[in-house]
């Protein structure tokens, strides 16, 4: 049974979703947004993060296309590789501070049916702890054109 | 009436690029303009509604040169109609032609450093007349994120509108 470590994330008070212990590098405690007009309303701003301009996804109003109104504005500084091998940055909004679980392969399990757009934005799933399906974010798609291309 | 683009000396570091930039702001957003792009700003002129190209509010001439205007809304959306609290066009060169973008303020960025930055690919599925997003420092130090427009981008934009 082989297992890894992830870090389960809150996008908002009912959708939770994991990516690996070192895809996630930091975590920012009410930044400010800067919104870029004619951006998609799920990635309407960006931050300013150690001198990089970070965007910053909505994750749960992408998933259920709607507007969510954060009590906290947390975001997670996430590292990944684009396509071109480049190493860049990306921000998700967060409800709250994420929690280190570890995962073994026989927590494996389907997406949730809350909504079909998981498939573009998931490579797994595994059932948590507390007995949630938690999706392992796809980092790297996330951050690229695939979600307007499939909103 | 006319007003000159000052040049104004700017201390470049070498960690940034040294630019002359106006800022400019259409209602509540506001952009950046590299100088060199600007040929003049106006008082809101009259404009010949008679030669209107598609999706301009009408045109008027600058130094004897057709210039057609355009405004953008808040979400850079183009306006068939100015807002209230635009009072000036930017005049923009684009090539051999010039491009009026009506706006609310102007003034000449005194600025330490300057480091341009691709808009993020996620956020860029739109068609836009953000070119590029930037870092700067004010005189205060503090760094903040500014959004540069350049008069091809908005060609281009307003072309595939």
């Amino acid at each position: 049974m082989s297992g890894a470590t992830a870090w389960v994330m809150q996008l908002d008070h009912q959708i939770s979703a994991a990516v690996g212990q070192m895809e996630l590098i930091h975590i920012v405690d009410n930044p400010e947004f800067y919104k870029i007009p004619g951006a998609p309303a799920y990635c309407a701003h960006v931050i300013l993060w150690n001198n990089r301009i970070i965007p910053v996804m909505d994750l749960s109003a992408w998933l259920n296309d709607s507007t969510v109104v954060y009590s906290r504005s947390l975001v997670a500084i996430a590292v990944y590789r684009d396509q071109n091998n480049e190493l860049k940055y990306g921000g998700i909004h967060l409800s709250d501070t994420p929690a280190m679980e570890e995962v073994s392969n026989d927590q494996a399990c389907a997406l949730p049916m809350t909504s079909n757009r998981w498939r573009t934005v998931s490579i797994s799933c595994f059932r948590s702890s507390d007995n949630n399906p938690v999706p392992i974010l796809d980092v790297p798609t996330i951050f690229s054109t695939a979600l307007a291309e499939s909103a | 009436m006319l007003h000159a683009v000052e040049n104004q000396s700017v201390a470049g570091q070498s960690a940034g690029q040294a630019r002359k930039i106006m800022s400019v702001s259409m209602g509540q957003v506001g952009f950046l303009i590299a100088q060199e792009e600007v040929l003049t700003f106006e008082s809101i002129p009259e404009l010949d509604s008679r030669n209107k190209p598609r999706h301009s509010l009408g045109s008027f001439s600058v130094n004897g040169q057709e210039t057609p205007v355009y405004c953008l809304s808040d979400e850079l959306d183009l306006l068939d109609q100015i807002p209230d609290d635009r009072e000036t066009c930017v005049v923009l060169r684009k090539d051999n032609r010039t491009i009026g973008l009506i706006c609310s303020e102007f003034k000449a960025l005194e600025y330490m450093m300057f480091n341009v930055h691709n808009v993020p690919e996620c956020m860029t599925h739109h068609k836009s007349p953000i070119s590029d997003l930037c870092v700067y420092q004010l005189k205060d130090g503090i760094p903040v994120i500014g959004k540069i427009l350049t008069a091809d981008a908005i060609d281009t934009y307003i072309r595939l509108y």
